[in-house]
């Protein structure tokens, strides 16, 4: 039998109808944009400089150098530019022109990566450099993530200098965050490797698109991750962030198997990831694979950078995604960015007692000692100290 | 009936149809794509020159007129009952049809062409913008042309000056009747459809009176037609949907300040305005971000002005100070407030007064000195939100503090990183508020909240808000990491260049560096668009011949001049809804008034031209000295008035004797002559509205881009000088 259609859906089919289809008029806005485009990953930014370094990731191709580092596998000549911004071909071989060149340094709150599970009310001394593998539509860091290096206005501060400075400032981690760590691999890689030799931890807040082998080169040197889920449909990934599913699952399991600590956010944006069949297929995946003990953040979007024309995810849709989460079988969920909600407590899955009461990014009361709840002594997945 | 009075009622129709048109569809553009100044400008920009592209070829390609009389007549007159009058005709009635196909398709194609709530690139926005308004504005431009050209023929002789001012005279009651009434009674759609049947009515009746039933039973049944399928699809309702997916639509309504629109999702209640969400249920965060701030700074504040920002949502965190006694809310558009009462809850009590106002206008007439001033308004991205970031602004805030009082302001959030184009923007308002303040501090956080005080200010907000015992959700001392808020907001200090200009009246360099931010979302360079445009306009007045370069600097300097007094009224009254549409009506009526009359008035000299050119810059040096007249600001109401109201009158009448004039110096076929002169003057509008928006008045300010458009025509009419024999 023919589907029903309403008055509103018949006006449209008529007005838009085949022909807007054959027309291709989805592929406008690209064409239009590309267009008085000023990318600023112009030809200046091959040219090797002193925060470049020999990439670690590459094989060579009949076209030119392929990155192995992430899925996007760029594929490079000499004066191209990569996705991400960070990697050039220069003299045969690829480098990365993000090497001790940071625009962003502060020191945060552990609790704001989001890590819940990982030495609650520690501060985090926190890096970035420009650019980024993805493009999602509603990056709050997107004036660095969109980016050059070469375009932002950069601190000197190579590998054995943020140690420094990070113990200097009593942070117990150095957290490689804001834009995306993977692109400043080697960046990050080195860092970490220092400062794990002096005792200081490492956080790696990434959108977990890498590929499988630089991922487990890193987790020798990585003690926890923040891993963002932003849809369970790869349609979704591509329109809303310019990526892909299958990776980022693969990184979780990655790092269940290589035993790194890591939570996963989930920023509900509505309209585009906001089915709860998605929610409820993705948490059946998280499940399925082991990952209930890992804690999930379901986060409430605001209107930001490219999506302002969208409403605040409502409470009770993130009420509704996290009710999911809990009757799937997830131990720990959590909703962040509504101040106020008390769903931002940690609470033993076991006998159902708050164990951390939190407020903001500061710790009330902690009732986990040696791991385990005090009160009916099961052991709270987590690093707690 | 005559023949030539169903030409003219045709031309009035064009008007009539076309002005109001204009206003309704670029005001749904803006709803559907953000209205900042630059997108402003490419719509007006499209709409002229699509309809001067209608008018050009239609005086190119159509043969059906005979020549001017200082050539031999060629072709023949066509005799009014022709096939090609038949045309006409058939594409007048259908001409009002088409504006409620755009609007249908603009809410169809968006949510199908973008992503459900993206933000829309500059070049996309102009394509399809052009592909849209292609079929009317085509059309208008091409009716314009052929009515003009047969009217001339008929009458044997140039007609295009009375035609324009037949035109004009429709604009003037189409403009009126929907500013002055529709919109109070009618959304944008509804008052298409009146406007549509108002003119089928006519064109009905005329068609009768010359025993033209068949034309008159079309223009009935498309009358049936269009009503019966509005209230069988709930247009515009339905359409208006599509820009909300995820939402329920509960509530819309066209005021004309703006589109207030109501959506709910998941219990959540979503206020929209002009296309963009400006509250919601559960928005403490931002409500209390935007209150406490300045209000934790003093010890017992008492009195507090609240520029918009969401009467419940504000006034409910402003009065958790036990000590506030008076709140004064101030909101430009009362349907705003209705709405947000309606489904968002209303306040309690007695201690807040909303008045409808602009804010500028609201501080001109009030007495009261406050404690607090909270700006919550969007960011300058348009000349007439730039009025509350400017100095002159600011200056008259702090006349309405008490000594010690805070005013507060943002900008949009420099999370992690400030850019070169955000830094440029925080850098002005920094600069603009200092040059009046002696205290200004910047605390990050939802967006960069930027105090001002007579007296000194504190980040620390954790502390202060323990302090003060206000109960709070966000702003308190779990959340503020003072240490944070003090690294951070030096952090963005350090990045601010000193020398960047300060924000003014009359040169709101702000919304230049805003717009530049924007720009910076899509990768885009705004400095090649605008040398693009700039070039352009180089390009149209080296190759224009003097007559069209007559036109075409006309247009120019009167679309300018006419931006920059819009700009200085409501600099020297506040915007005020029914000024403007005064103004509109002066502008439309000076018109009309040199087309019809400024050519017996000046009649004879067929040089004269290039002195009613020269005169445009003449005007326009005038009115730069009289923009800086020392007292002018503060002279009585009634005489800034009457002396702006006498310019928009005069430029408008100049505008018109050129046009008539210029139009009767062509040679050819009637319609070559009219289309060629109407395209001419759109074209120069066109520039002077982008060049004028974009660039001059935000790099050079109000004056100086006054001198710079007397330049543009003195250099024109020394040129038609030199030409003269061409004339
Ligand atoms: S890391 Fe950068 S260069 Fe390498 S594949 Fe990914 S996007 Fe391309």
């Amino acid at each position: 039998m023919p589907k029903k259609i309403n008055k509103r859906e018949f006006l449209k089919s008529c007005f838009l109808g085949a022909g807007a289809a054959t027309l291709g008029l989805d592929a406008m806005e690209s064409w239009a944009s590309g267009l008085l485009k000023s990318d600023p990953a112009g030809p200046a930014d091959d040219k090797l400089w002193k925060w470049s370094r020999e990439a670690v990731f590459y094989a060579p191709t009949a076209r030119g150098i392929k990155c192995t580092l992430c899925p996007n596998m760029c594929n490079l000549r000499e004066g191209e530019t990569s996705i991400c911004r960070t990697r050039v071909v220069n003299g045969g071989k690829l480098h990365t022109i993000a090497y001790g060149n940071p625009c962003s340094v502060h020191v945060d709150p552990i609790e704001k990566k989001p890590l819940y599970h990982f030495l609650p009310g520690s501060r985090s001394y926190s890096i970035a450099t420009a650019g980024c593998n993805f493009a999602c539509r509603y990056c709050q860091n997107w004036e660095i993530s969109q980016v050059s290096p070469k375009d932002t206005r950069n601190d000197d501060l190579m590998p054995q200098k943020v140690v420094e400075e990070a113990i200097t400032g009593k942070c117990t981690t150095i957290a490689y965050t804001y834009s995306e760590p993977v692109i400043f691999y080697e960046y990050m890689y080195d860092t970490a490797r220092i400062a794990r030799s002096k005792g200081v931890k490492n956080l790696m807040i990434s959108n977990g698109f890498i590929n499988e082998k630089p991922l487990q080169m890193l987790c020798q040197h990585i003690d926890a991750a923040n891993i963002d889920l932003k849809a369970f449909t790869d349609d979704i990934y591509s329109r809303l962030c310019g990526g892909s599913l299958n990776p980022v699952q693969n990184t979780l399991k990655i790092l269940k198997s290589e035993q790194v600590w890591f939570e996963i956010t989930c920023l509900i944006v509505p309209g585009w990831n906001d089915d709860m069949q998605h929610i409820a297929l993705m948490c059946d995946w998280l499940l399925a694979n082991g990952l209930e003990s890992y804690p999930l953040h379901f986060s409430r979007f605001h209107p930001m950078y490219k999506l302002v024309r969208l409403p605040a995810t409502p409470l009770t849709t993130l009420e509704k995604a996290r009710n999911i989460a809990l009757i799937k079988g997830m131990k720990y969920v959590y909703i962040g960015n509504v101040p106020g909600s008390g769903y931002e407590n940690t609470v033993c899955h076991y006998c159902k007692k708050t164990l951390i009461e939190r407020k903001g990014f500061t710790i009330i009361s902690n009732h986990i000692s040696g791991s385990a709840c005090k009160f009916c002594k099961t052991k709270i997945p987590g690093v707690w100290g | 009936m005559k023949k030539d009075n169903g030409y003219k009622i045709s031309l009035f129709l064009l008007g009539f149809v076309t002005m109001p048109v204009q206003i309704i569809l670029l005001r749904e553009f803006m709803v559907v794509f953000g209205g900042n100044e630059l997108i402003i400008g490419i719509l007006l920009a499209d709409w002229l020159i699509l309809t001067a592209t209608g008018a050009f070829l239609a005086g190119r390609f159509s043969k059906s007129t005979k020549e001017c009389p200082s050539h031999p007549p060629h072709p023949p007159v066509i005799p009014l009952d022709n096939p090609t009058n038949l045309n006409l005709n058939l594409n007048l009635n259908f001409f009002p049809i088409l504006p409620l196909l755009t609007f249908i398709l603009l809410y169809l194609l968006r949510p199908v062409i973008f992503p459900p709530g993206a933000m829309v690139s500059l070049p996309a926005i102009w394509l399809l913008t052009a592909l849209l308004l292609l079929p009317f504005c085509l059309l208008s431009g091409w009716l314009f042309t052929r009515l003009a050209g047969h009217l001339s023929s008929l009458k044997r002789e140039n007609f295009t000056g009375r035609a324009y001012a037949l035109e004009s005279v429709g604009s003037i009651l189409g403009g009126a009747l929907f500013s002055f009434v529709l919109v109070f009674f009618f959304d944008g759609y509804w008052s298409l459809v009146i406007i549509a049947l108002t003119t089928w009515l006519v064109l009905m009746i005329m068609n009768l009176l010359n025993n033209g039933w068949k034309k008159a039973i079309l223009a009935l049944s498309l009358m049936i037609l269009t009503v019966a399928s509005s209230v069988w699809f709930s247009l515009p309702r339905s359409v208006q949907q599509e820009l909300f997916p995820g939402q329920t639509l509960v509530f819309a309504k066209d005021s004309p300040y703006g589109k207030v629109v109501v959506t709910k999702n998941d219990g959540q209640v979503n206020l929209f305005y002009n296309g963009i969400p400006v509250y919601h249920s559960d928005q403490q965060m931002q409500d209390e971000e935007s209150v406490h701030y300045a209000l934790l700074q003093r010890q017992n504040p008492e009195q507090v002005l609240a520029i918009s920002g969401g009467l419940k949502g504000i006034t409910e965190q402003i009065l958790k100070y036990p000590s506030i006694r008076h709140v004064d809310y101030v909101e430009i558009d009362p349907w705003l407030v209705r709405s947000e009462m309606t489904y968002l809850g209303s306040v309690e009590g007695d201690k807040v007064q909303v008045s409808f106002m602009d804010a500028r206008r609201f501080l001109s007439t009030v007495t009261t000195y406050y404690d607090m001033i909270l700006v919550n308004l969007p960011e300058p991205l348009s000349a007439q939100v730039n009025r509350c970031y400017t100095y002159e602004f600011f200056l008259k805030a702090r006349e309405h503090l008490h000594p010690g009082g805070v005013l507060c302001t943002a900008l949009p959030a420099t999370t992690n990183y400030i850019g070169g184009a955000s830094m440029t923007a925080n850098a002005t308002l920094f600069k603009t508020l200092q040059q009046v303040f002696p205290n200004v501090l910047i605390i990050p956080g939802g967006k960069n909240f930027f105090l001002a005080s007579d007296s000194l200010l504190t980040g620390a907000i954790g502390r202060i808000a323990e302090l003060r015992g206000i109960s709070n959700d966000y702003v308190n001392q779990y959340y503020m990491d003072d240490a944070s808020i003090v690294s951070r907001g030096a952090y963005i200090l350090e990045q601010l260049n000193t020398t960047s200009p300060v924000n003014r009246d009359d040169r709101p360099v702000s919304y230049l560096s805003q717009l530049q931010y924007w720009m910076s979302y899509f990768n885009l360079n705004l400095t090649w668009i605008l040398l693009g445009i700039a070039g352009l306009f180089l390009l149209f007045f080296i190759m224009l011949n003097p007559i069209r370069l007559g036109l075409f600097t006309a247009g120019f300097v009167t679309a300018g001049a006419e931006y920059i007094l819009i700009l200085a009224i409501q600099v020297f009254f506040g915007y005020a809804y029914f000024l403007m549409g005064i103004i509109f009506v002066l502008f439309m009526t000076g018109l009309a008034l040199g087309a019809m009359f400024g050519k017996s008035i000046f009649a004879g000299d067929k040089h004269l031209l290039n002195w009613l050119v020269f005169g445009t810059g003449v005007f326009t040096l005038m009115m730069s000295a009289l923009i800086r007249v020392p007292g002018l600001a503060g002279a009585g109401s009634l005489l800034v008035a009457a002396v702006f109201s006498l310019l928009v009158l005069c430029l408008a009448f100049l505008m018109g004797t050129v046009f008539s004039h210029g139009s009767v110096l062509y040679r050819g076929r009637y319609e070559k002559v009219s289309g060629d002169a109407y395209s001419a003057d759109l074209i120069g509008s066109a520039f002077g509205l982008m060049i004028l928006s974009m660039v001059l008045v935000p790099l050079l300010g109000l004056r100086l881009s006054c001198l710079v458009m007397s330049l543009v025509a003195f250099v024109a009419a020394a040129r038609l000088s030199l030409d003269k024999n061409k004339l």
